[in-house]
């Protein structure tokens, strides 16, 4: 963090959806990837939800961030975090009733996501504006392109079904192990060590040298 | 001293900021989500109920009281044109993981001067349900749902097959139509001793 280079807005993108993504590589924000991920529209709206969040806060957090003093950061985070997530849950139950109805529960709980909070506390509270909010948006592109293969893997071998629609032949018998709890977490080991391997062999020859601001500490 | 002060006073305007745009979203959607909740249950009710056209709802002490049916959530008249042609009840018995929003609807039977006879069920719905998918889940499938239709209170046993795989989910459905019908009968007897008493 010395010397400051402008990070080009592609770099911290990128770094959410692959160098760090948030459910393959922190492994952060377990609690819903494994509650919602039953069917793929729950994913991906659970990731649109998270992502909004995550990019305001972050946001907000990072304007704020010379007018709050250190010793109350965490309150003042969670005033942030809280009343954004506060406001999608309003705006999910009033415009999109159907996504409510599958993610009702779900909802609030994005206030205690640490991938938020791990956002705020070790990027967003010592980065600029401009860089916190493409932080928050590739973090929660990195969530949601994470939770939506995971909830595809599961509803398409749990329920035969892709985001609704019938996708297998008629005689597949659907596992429905995989859309219950312990599917949850079949799916996320297996998944998580395919990303792993793939990134391994295939990815890391590509990515530039890693830079490590503000990231690894949750 | 003054530290606190500081960090006290930054963190009440922040609240306060935060407190104002939550305000603001509130107005916005306040609305729309009032509305919505009046729709879902308009529609329950239709759906368990299609020929009546108005419902209203059932001021009757005794029967939304504790203890004679204590997973009863509402109970509805409905009507046509005026004139009641059946009721429609919302029960939330225990399923095999959380409650099951069962609604009822039942028709008073044809000659209401029989008032022992057997009210017949029209139609029975399944609102939002956290039942394992893939067995106690079926209960929302119209396979199970539709036995109930057209079916007398009285042949529920001999008429509407329990899932296989899904015994407490399904049992939980039929014991819900079981005690609508006995509400249903509670109903008119109360209606029929207080018109004695007129």
């Amino acid at each position: 963090m010395a010397v400051k280079q402008r990070a080009p807005a592609g770099f911290i993108i990128r770094n959410g959806i692959l160098d760090e993504n948030p459910t393959f590589r922190l492994v952060l924000g377990m609690c819903p990837t494994l509650a919602v991920t039953t069917a793929a529209i729950n994913g991906l709206g659970m990731g649109a939800a998270t992502t909004f969040v995550l990019t305001m806060s972050n946001l907000f957090i990072s304007l704020l961030r010379k007018q709050i003093p250190d010793n109350i950061r965490i309150p003042a985070f969670v005033v942030v975090i809280a009343s954004f997530t506060t406001i999608v849950q309003l705006l999910i139950k009033a415009f999109v009733p159907a996504l409510d109805t599958a993610l009702g529960i779900f909802i609030p709980l994005i206030v205690v996501n640490c991938i938020v909070f791990a956002r705020a506390e070790a990027f967003a509270f010592k980065n600029t504006a401009r860089d916190s909010t493409l932080d928050g948006l590739g973090m929660g592109i990195g969530f949601t392109l994470a939770l939506t293969i995971l909830s595809s893997v599961r509803e398409i071998l749990g329920g035969g079904t892709w985001f609704g629609l019938r996708v297998m032949p008629a005689g597949f018998q659907p596992m429905s192990i995989l859309t219950q709890p312990p599917g949850g977490f079949l799916t996320l080991g297996i998944v998580l060590a395919l990303f792993n391997l793939v990134e391994k062999r295939y990815l890391r020859k590509l990515t530039a040298p890693r830079n490590d601001a503000g990231c690894h500490t949750a | 001293m003054r530290d606190i002060a500081n960090a006290g006073i930054r963190l009440l305007v922040i609240s306060l900021v935060a407190a104002l745009l939550l305000a603001g979203t509130n107005m916005i959607t306040r609305g729309p989500i009032a509305e919505r909740q009046r729709d879902n249950a308009v529609s329950a009710r239709q759906a368990v109920m299609p020929e009546a056209d108005s419902f209203e709802p059932v001021e009757w002490p005794e029967l939304t009281g504790l203890d004679a049916f204590p997973s009863l959530a509402e109970a509805f008249e409905a009507r046509r044109g005026g004139e009641v042609v059946g009721y429609t009840f919302l029960f939330t018995p225990m399923g095999y993981k959380a409650e099951i929003p069962v609604s009822v609807g039942i028709t008073l039977p044809d000659g209401t001067d029989s008032p022992d006879g057997p009210g017949t069920i029209t139609g029975v719905a399944i609102g939002d349900i956290s039942e394992t998918s893939g067995l106690g889940s079926r209960i929302k499938e119209d396979a199970f749902l539709s036995q109930f239709r057209g079916v007398g209170t009285d042949r529920l046993d001999s008429d509407v097959n329990t899932i296989t795989g899904a015994t407490i989910s399904s049992g939980a459905v039929k014991d819900a139509v079981r005690n609508a019908a006995l509400a249903l009968n509670a109903l008119r007897e109360g209606a029929a001793s207080q018109d004695g008493e007129e």
